[in-house]
């Protein structure tokens, strides 16, 4: 474990000085060495690390072995109706949130040590009004929290006392706070919700220490502004874009990874011509200032509701005989992508799902060929993927050992509906909407891609009625782990796909992503399931 | 999609669904005491010009949520289910419009007393079981039907009596909305009765059960065979899993039934139910 002494407080060293020196505290600080080079016994950001890929190195739980896992603790979620986070444990505490609530709990045995609730707000709107909330970020004796009415907190690690406070929207104006903050450079960098209610996306950073804002990104320009000429119409002024999931980082090239969200009203592009920018992007952002360096757009112009909110994965390989930086999605709009994340240039991009009727490829300009007739109607109009996407937020993951990616992928069409629709403060601002279309079920598939090719490797179908929303974790066991359709969760092998093990969490719909952790020499792997945190370990 | 499925699979029903949706049973099944006397109330209110105002209301307003057809989407519940819209009385519901629901994503909206009333009238018309209607048509002759030359009963039980292929319809009125009930009958492929797929299995050690599913997931699979006996297997018991494409529910009924047989029928299916 790697720290600096000077982090130490009193108690600390003179703790230390009668103990072993090997003793790790729980609540012992987390450096910034820690986050750049994580040791995978904590899991201390959203994705793991800053690279998104969801990869741990922990290898203990094996394919020759899984069948000996088995469910070690559950924590029941005080007050959870759907929990959709990641845990994040840092040296044997767990942090898991709920709505407006953190709790911190022995890593090992799931017992509760501290809670920080607060109620929740009658006039908050959209996913954060739920509660929703997919985790927290740590950083020297500090946990960061969003409250649903998007305000960034912190909390002392040792016992949840609030340190500071810091509003980063009003949540009068439509904002929310849903997302778990990520840590770069000594900045708390958070985003928002409010991507259906007309907010102005925008994403901060403050500094650890005070709580000071030290920079702001607006996802959508000012009217005037360079950008703003990709909206013709009224609506730029609460065009959306939100920033609610957890972007990547890399330290190499100092920039920060951001996906950006729909534009507003969602289904509806009449009084929003133009490519709406920097809506369904991924930003390429200098954490020291918030400056843009490059963007890259998916969806230009959606109608369709299809955020790039889904993880931006960021991967060092030899493409097509050269080595390069890259960036890998699976976007909601059915095509994976892969960008140099040096220049934001396309390199390659391929569907991931047969039923796709929007757009017929994505052009050498990297922008989609969209076919006719594909737009919502105020009549309906049916076209796939469904409003829920080819995926969606929960992870997908990346293993350097197979090169493969992996995603939930889903196999499904809706009927789009549109009405001219004006902002009105404290409403969403969607313009209509979408519904199944009756009589076809939609399907999930766990799809293992190529990176080079983007082409199906092998998939493993998800039986069931693809209402689950959980991700994917993936081990330097060569095992894939996830959530799936039925609140299985679920060990396959990495390199075939075939099932190894499964655990009925008894969740009815599962919405979350797995993750792995190890506390004195033994691997657990954790899913909030339902309303309940499950964490599995090998019988001894 | 026509945004409107439900009430035009209600009008294709000739005038009747106008009349049901007047002519509520006051003695409400199931609902509790102090309810009845707002659902009498209230039933006076749900003229169909404001069910139709109400069904364009909830296209610009809920629609994102709800979906379209209230039924329900990825970002919130169907309006055919739920304590509130089953069981509460018209105020309950215009409150939950006016004030949002606490703990979840239900906002409050800004309407006029007018347009939610038009609102509650269209989700009434979207979740109202049928039990709870008077349905035009007679019932004995529907029962007549039913367990003779309709042969719904060769599938299908009522409180004991008939076979156990297809869903005991035993609480169907109080379950179903008329146009749940109607659809399933006419489209058996869009009703929610669907998951009663024809299946059949073979078993590792060669034995094939065909039947019908009533479960499965990744790992495994329960099933009644054609003997009516429930079978339950992990899939490594199992070789093969052949499912049939639809339900088991022959599509034909809308050719073999005339309109008054089929209302019969309605009527009295929709007066099913299994509370006291």
């Amino acid at each position: 474990m790697k720290r600096n002494a000077q982090d130490f407080r009193l108690m600390t060293v003179l703790s230390l000085l009668v103990l072993s020196a090997a003793v790790v505290f729980a609540d012992g600080p987390i450096s910034e060495q820690d986050l750049l080079e994580p040791d995978w016994k904590s899991w201390l950001t959203y994705s793991g690390d800053y690279s998104g890929r969801r990869h741990s190195a922990l290898n203990q739980i094996q394919p020759g072995n899984v069948h000996k896992l088995a469910a070690r603790w559950i924590f029941p979620v005080p007050g959870a109706n759907r929990l959709v986070g990641t845990p994040i444990v840092a040296h044997g505490l767990m942090y898991v949130t709920s709505r407006n609530s953190v709790f911190a709990l022995d890593a090992r045995t799931g017992r509760e040590v501290w809670r920080f609730s607060r109620p929740m707000l009658p006039d908050v709107i959209g996913d954060a009004r739920n509660g929703i909330n997919r985790g927290v970020a740590v950083f020297g004796h500090k946990v960061f929290f969003e409250t649903h009415d998007a305000h960034l907190l912190a909390l002392h690690a040792s016992n949840g006392s609030l340190l500071w406070e810091a509003e980063i929207g009003d949540h009068r104006e439509g904002y929310g706070g849903t997302m778990a903050p990520l840590i770069v450079k000594n900045k708390v960098i958070a985003g928002i919700s409010g991507g259906d209610e007309g907010v102005r996306g925008l994403l901060d950073a403050y500094d650890v220490d005070t709580g000071k804002r030290l920079w702001r990104f607006w996802t959508i320009p000012a009217p005037g502004e360079p950008g703003s000429e990709t909206w013709k119409g009224n609506a730029i002024t609460h065009g959306c874009g939100a920033t609610w999931l957890t972007g990547t980082f890399d330290p190499g090239l100092n920039t920060l990874y951001w996906p950006t969200g729909n534009p507003c009203p969602d289904f509806y592009g009449g009084d929003r011509l133009g490519d709406n920018l920097y809506t369904d992007s991924i930003l390429a952002l200098d954490p020291d200032t918030g400056k843009l360096k490059w963007h890259y757009q998916f969806t230009p112009h959606d109608t369709h509701d299809w955020d790039a909110t889904e993880i931006p994965v960021l991967v060092d390989a030899t493409f097509h005989g050269q080595p390069r930086k890259l960036l890998a999605q699976a976007n909601r709009n059915g095509f994976f992508y892969v960008l140099d994340r040096v220049t934001g240039k396309l390199l390659l991009a391929e569907p991931f799902i047969k039923k796709l009727t929007w757009a017929s490829r994505i052009g050498p300009d990297g922008r989609p060929q969209v076919l006719p007739d594909t737009d919502p109607t105020p009549e309906g109009k049916k076209s796939c993927p469904s409003v829920v996407g080819g995926t969606n937020w929960f992870s997908p993951s990346y293993s350097p050992s197979t090169g493969l990616f992996y995603v939930i992928a889903m196999e499904e069409c809706s009927n789009y509906v549109s009405s001219v629709q004006g902002y009105q403060k404290g409403r969403g601002f969607e313009g209509t909407g979408a519904s199944d279309v009756p009589g076809e079920a939609g399907q999930k598939f766990l799809r293992a891609i190529e990176l080079h090719t983007g082409k199906l490797r092998w998939e493993y179908p998800l039986i069931g009625t693809a209402q689950s929303w959980a991700g994917t974790l993936s081990t330097a066991g060569g095992l894939i782990f996830l959530g799936d359709d039925n609140g299985y969760c679920v060990a396959v092998d990495a390199k075939s796909g075939k099932a190894l093990w499964h655990f009925n969490t008894g969740a009815a719909r599962l919405s979350a992503s797995p993750m792995t952790y190890s506390v004195g020499g033994r691997q657990f792997v954790t899913l909030a399931a339902g309303t309940n945190i499950v964490t599995f370990g090998l019988m001894e | 999609m026509n945004p409107f499925r439900t009430l035009t699979t209600f009008s294709g029903n000739g005038n009747s669904w106008r009349v049901a949706l007047l002519l509520f049973i006051f003695c409400v099944l199931a609902v509790p005491h102090h309810l009845r006397a707002q659902r009498r109330q209230a039933s006076q209110s749900y003229d169909p010009k404001e069910v139709e105002a109400g069904s364009r209301r909830f296209v610009e307003h809920c629609a994102v949520c709800h979906g379209i057809d209230g039924r329900g989407s990825a970002r919130g519940p169907s309006l055919t289910r739920g304590l509130i819209v089953n069981r509460g009385s018209d105020e309950e519901v215009a409150g939950v419009i006016r004030l949002g629901a606490p703990n979840s994503a239900m906002p409050p909206f800004a309407l006029v007393d007018s347009e939610i009333k038009q609102l509650v009238a269209f989700i009434r018309s979207l979740r109202t079981p049928a039990a709870y209607l008077v349905v035009a048509g007679d019932r004995s002759l529907g029962k007549e039907l039913f367990f003779g030359k309709g042969r719904c009963s060769n599938c299908h039980m009522i409180r004991g009596q008939g076979a156990l292929l297809g869903p005991d319809l035993s609480n169907v009125g109080g379950d179903r909305t008329l146009a749940e009930i109607r659809q399933s009958i006419l489209s058996p492929a869009l009703s929610e009765g669907a998951k009663y797929k024809g299946v059949t299995v073979v078993t590792v050690q060669g034995e094939k059960i065909a039947g019908t599913l009533r479960n499965r997931d990744n790992f495994s699979l329960q099933m009644m065979d054609a003997q009516g006996n429930l079978r339950f297997f992990s899939s490594a018991e199992l070789r093969e899993v052949a499912l049939g494409a639809k339900s088991v529910m022959p599509e034909d009924y809308g050719k073999l039934l005339s309109e008054a047989e089929l209302r019969n029928l309605l009527a009295f299916l929709g007066s099913q139910t299994v509370a006291e």
